[in-house]
């Protein structure tokens, strides 16, 4: 088995992660982990064993469509954009993840 | 209905192994190619070390195919062809082994059927006919000399009751006509 995140909630919002950043723009596995890294300001830095089978898996589940295209250097790369009901699954699973903060702020701050 | 689209795509996948695999390849050589030239500009490295961190950076690069791999197609299925031509050969290599199972299979199978087929005449029986087991009435159509010896009923009639058409078969042999009625009837003569 290829290393796992030392963090655990990492791999929960794995998925998340990667429908987020698809939603600003379609792009390839690549540019998605490089997005994750700079947005987070170094904080996620996605591990490239659970980044593929993630994309494979939100594809088999129709939440992202993929396609052959040209990168900026002239590549060929696989481009994965966010389906409709990719973008119904972001907004459930950002809902769900702001519950679950809060809910989790709420008992770190009263026990 | 989740489970259907999935069931589908991997049903899908099943069957386009060679280009799910390409498409695998390619995509990593991407990934690795930009991480190459990423740390070339960021660490000043050489094309060929920074090739190397590329690829330990990312991993064991057949495991991530594996994990791919896993998620097409059904598992049980993948690795068929080799099970079975490694089956064909160790059949050979072990030649008493494989005498062995066939025969047991083939006794197995034999005594099956064989049980089925009496079993099928014990719940089912028939009368030697087409529809033997729709027949309705049995006249018995003899000559003088043969129905005094016969010593019959001149009418038996079965409602296809399997006890009645046992005993009927087991007494007598039969011809079959048809009725003008469109009813099968049987004319009985003693079972020689």
């Amino acid at each position: 088995m290829t290393a796992r995140q030392p963090v655990d909630a990492l791999r929960g919002s794995l998925d998340l992660l990667v429908l987020k950043t698809l939603s600003l723009a379609p792009m390839h596995g690549w540019g998605i982990s490089q997005r994750v890294q700079q947005v987070s300001g170094g904080e996620f830095a996605i591990n490239q064993g659970s980044l593929y089978p993630a994309l494979q898996r939100l594809e088999r589940d129709g939440l992202i469509s993929s396609e052959w295209g040209v990168s900026d250097n002239k590549r060929q790369a696989r481009y994965y954009r966010l389906t409709a009901a990719g973008r119904r699954a972001l907004g459930n699973e950002v809902e769900s993840w702001k519950r679950f903060a809060a809910a989790l702020d709420t008992v770190l701050r009263t026990t | 209905m989740k489970w259907v689209d999935r069931a589908r795509a991997r049903l899908r996948l099943l069957f386009a192994r060679g280009a799910a695999e390409s498409r695998m390849n390619r995509e990593f050589e991407f990934h690795i190619d930009m991480a190459t030239e990423q740390l070339m500009r960021e660490r000043n490295l050489a094309r060929d070390e920074a090739r190397r961190r590329a690829l330990a950076m990312f991993g064991g690069v057949e495991g991530h195919k594996e994990a791919l791999r896993d998620g097409l197609g059904f598992p049980w299925f993948r690795g068929w062809s080799l099970n079975v031509k490694l089956a064909a050969r160790m059949s050979l290599r072990y030649p008493g082994v494989t005498v062995v199972g066939v025969l047991a299979m083939a006794i197995g199978i034999g005594l099956g059927a064989a049980y089925l087929e009496a079993v099928n005449d014990f719940l089912h029986p028939m009368l030697p006919f087409d529809e033997g087991d729709r027949i309705v009435g049995l006249q018995k159509l003899g000559r003088r000399a043969e129905a005094s010896r016969a010593s019959l009923g001149t009418r038996l009639a079965c409602m296809a009751g399997p006890a009645h058409i046992r005993a009927a078969s087991r007494r007598f042999s039969f011809d079959q006509g048809k009725h003008r009625r469109r009813r099968w009837f049987a004319r009985a003569g003693l079972r020689r």
